[in-house]
């Protein structure tokens, strides 16, 4: 299948025994949830594990998508989040959404390949990364997912299980946590 | 790290397994397990219902008089608003461990 196809299309070729869509699917996908459930997790290999175990229920359940854009991204995140949230209430781990540990492994961003390893190298990302780990982990999270997956509003209120008008709420307070947080390391140009 | 070829056979992988779980049904130790503590649960809360309704024989009378209860409750709520207190302490711990039920059962998907 054309790796150009719609996320929605890919995964119901997956669904139906294309295997070809289902790489396009985890080339897209793969690095990019590991990195959302590392920051969950705090050990990259877990998060690894724990993504291929998101992708499996998710293909196990097989889900009647609505067919719009974005659907399956939303579901793919919501499922990422209950398995973390489940693999943590397991274990008894802490459940803060934190990104500090991830981009604190030179190992594990080494490894990303795409456009997660950017945001873990860079400068100034890395510095921006630092102080979201300083605000509140709802914030935070509200906030990976709107300006690091350009998610919706929508979206990130199916992911987080929360309405929109409670995501705006946390978008808003979120910027504003932040924007003192860049301020008191010099960031005074900050766009949002 | 694992290669894109390689997750993409580690999820199909997992697949295989789910289902399998799920043909073979639940697991006879979880359901024994499931049964006694949701019997253990139901023991308890009728222990404690017990516990109050027989602690507390006239806990239905008018407020305020408290001269007609029994023994144990008069010793706690001979002094008037002591019993309130009492009362509105052990509403408060029910409504709260009931809501920590609901949103434990909600995180779980039950409801």
């Amino acid at each position: 299948m054309e790796s150009n196809h719609s996320d929605e299309k890919l995964f119901k070729a997956s669904l139906e025994g294309d295997e070809g869509a289902f790489k396009v699917l985890m080339d897209r996908y793969g690095d990019r949830v590991t990195v959302y459930i590392a920051a969950r997790v705090a050990d990259v290999q877990e998060a690894e594990d724990l993504m291929i175990e998101a992708f499996a229920r998710m293909i196990h359940a097989a889900p009647a998508l609505s067919g719009g854009e974005g659907s399956f991204r939303g579901y793919l995140f919501r499922t990422a989040r209950t398995t973390v949230l489940k693999f943590n209430r397991q274990y008894r781990l802490k459940s803060a959404f934190s990104l500090e540990d991830v981009y604190e492994d030179p190992a594990a961003a080494e490894e990303f390949s795409d456009a997660a390893s950017e945001i873990l190298k860079n400068e100034r990302s890395r510095i921006l990364l630092g102080c979201m780990d300083r605000i509140k982990p709802e914030y935070r999270e509200a906030l990976y997912l709107m300006y690091f997956e350009n998610m919706k509003i929508r979206e990130i209120a199916g992911v987080m299980k929360k309405s929109g008008m409670a995501v705006n709420q946390l978008l808003r307070r979120g910027r504003e946590a932040l924007r003192k947080e860049l301020e008191k390391e010099g960031i005074t140009d900050a766009q949002y | 790290m694992r290669s894109t070829e390689e997750r993409v056979d580690a999820v199909m992988s997992r697949v295989r397994e789910l289902k399998m779980e799920e043909a073979a049904g639940p697991k006879k130790v979880d359901l024994w397990r499931n049964r006694l503590l949701v019997g253990g649960a139901f023991a308890a809360c009728l222990a404690i219902l017990i516990g109050i309704a027989s602690y507390f024989p006239n806990l239905a009378g008018v407020a305020g008089q408290t001269q007609d209860m029994g023994e144990g409750s008069a010793s706690i709520l001979a002094e008037g608003p002591g019993g309130y207190i009492v009362i509105g302490v052990l509403a408060f711990i029910c409504g709260a461990a009931l809501t920590l039920l609901c949103v434990r059962l909600r995180d779980r998907g039950r409801i």
